[in-house]
């Protein structure tokens, strides 16, 4: 195989390992809130703010995962 | 098309037309424009929200204050009691500003002349123009920048508050061997800004353009609810959200 095919796998391979990550990170996430939550309801909309913020910092990884597969697809290209 | 083509031509930023300025050549890109009609629809709602502002609220007036309520407490939460009022306009400027550009793709309203000519077959629509509304910030000198604005407002608020030697002071709390970790936040923070608004923005884009591919009827509207509006609007209220954060820890 030539490289532009190379270059395609290992695209699809690079963006799927960091989304496994990500989301197993976002479950876990979750499902310390909901405890937290259930524990101390009062305490709600501060832990909803945190969790929305490690949330969107547990996805990045998955988002450079993404970058970096779009770039490798634009090296195929050109 | 393939499939191939047709992304590579979703990520590919066209230039609308180039200004010369003084033997510069500046390209004005489809994403600007974009972004320019947006906003012109964004000024033009906020000036219908604020007019006419009396004591008794009616039921625009009712909308804006809650709305101003909403960015108040969520500032107050954050960055404490003190400085709350010197960052929550421009807080509440971007937070609305960054919600109508990633939604944008909702107010694609203006048919396709292509299309037009070959359902009708009229020769009118063949010389239209093609102008597309999309998210313009699938295109990522314009997430980059937001970034950079957001993160100079950081460093003007640092200075403006803690005066100048304050300001600089923060640089090496609590001991001056945090100096070039201070100095690599400013890098690393707009980075991270850009990247993932970009990533989110341009992966829901690129889904919604291959469903539209795929499936044109009914699925689209129901996927357009979680990709076009849900995921804009979370994303516009991270970068936000971060922003915050960013300006309380400097403000403290």
């Amino acid at each position: 195989m030539d490289t532009n095919t190379w270059l395609l796998i290992m695209a699809a391979g690079v963006v799927a390992i960091p989304s496994v990550a990500a989301g197993i990170t976002i479950g876990r996430t979750t499902v310390k809130a909901v405890e937290a939550i259930a524990r101390q309801p009062e305490a709600g909309s501060r832990i909803q703010s945190v969790t929305l913020l490690g949330a969107a910092l547990a996805e990045a990884t998955a988002i450079y995962g993404l970058f970096v597969a779009i770039i490798m697809l634009f090296l195929r290209w050109s | 098309m393939t499939i191939g083509e047709e992304i590579q031509h979703i990520l590919e930023p066209e230039n609308f037309f180039v200004l010369k300025v003084a033997g510069l050549q500046i390209a004005i890109r489809d994403s600007v424009i974009s972004m320019w009609i947006l906003t012109i629809v964004l000024i033009i709602v906020v000036r219908i929200m604020v007019k006419e502002l009396v004591i008794i609220p009616g039921k625009k007036q009712s909308i804006t204050e809650a709305f101003v309520e909403m960015i108040n407490n969520l500032v107050k939460n954050n960055a404490g009691e003190h400085h709350y009022l010197e960052i929550a306009p421009f807080i509440g400027t971007i937070i609305l500003f960054i919600s109508f550009l990633n939604i944008g793709a909702v107010f694609n309203v203006i048919p396709n002349p292509e299309e037009l000519y070959r359902l009708t077959g009229w020769g009118v629509f063949e010389k239209l123009p093609v102008v597309r509304i999309f998210p313009p910030t699938k295109d990522i000198n314009i997430t980059l920048g937001l970034a950079v604005v957001s993160i100079s407002m950081v460093l003007y608020k640092t200075l403006k508050v803690k005066k100048l030697k304050g300001g600089l002071h923060t640089f090496i709390e609590p001991v001056p061997m945090m100096l070039p970790f201070k100095i690599l936040d400013f890098v690393v923070r707009p980075l991270s800004l850009t990247l993932r608004m970009f990533g989110n923005v341009m992966a829901a884009y690129i889904m919604m353009e291959l469903v539209y591919l795929a499936f044109p009827l009914i699925i689209p509207g129901v996927l357009s609810l979680y990709f076009d509006l849900f995921d804009g609007i979370l994303q516009a209220f991270i970068f936000t959200f971060l922003t915050t954060l960013y300006m309380a820890e400097a403000l403290e």
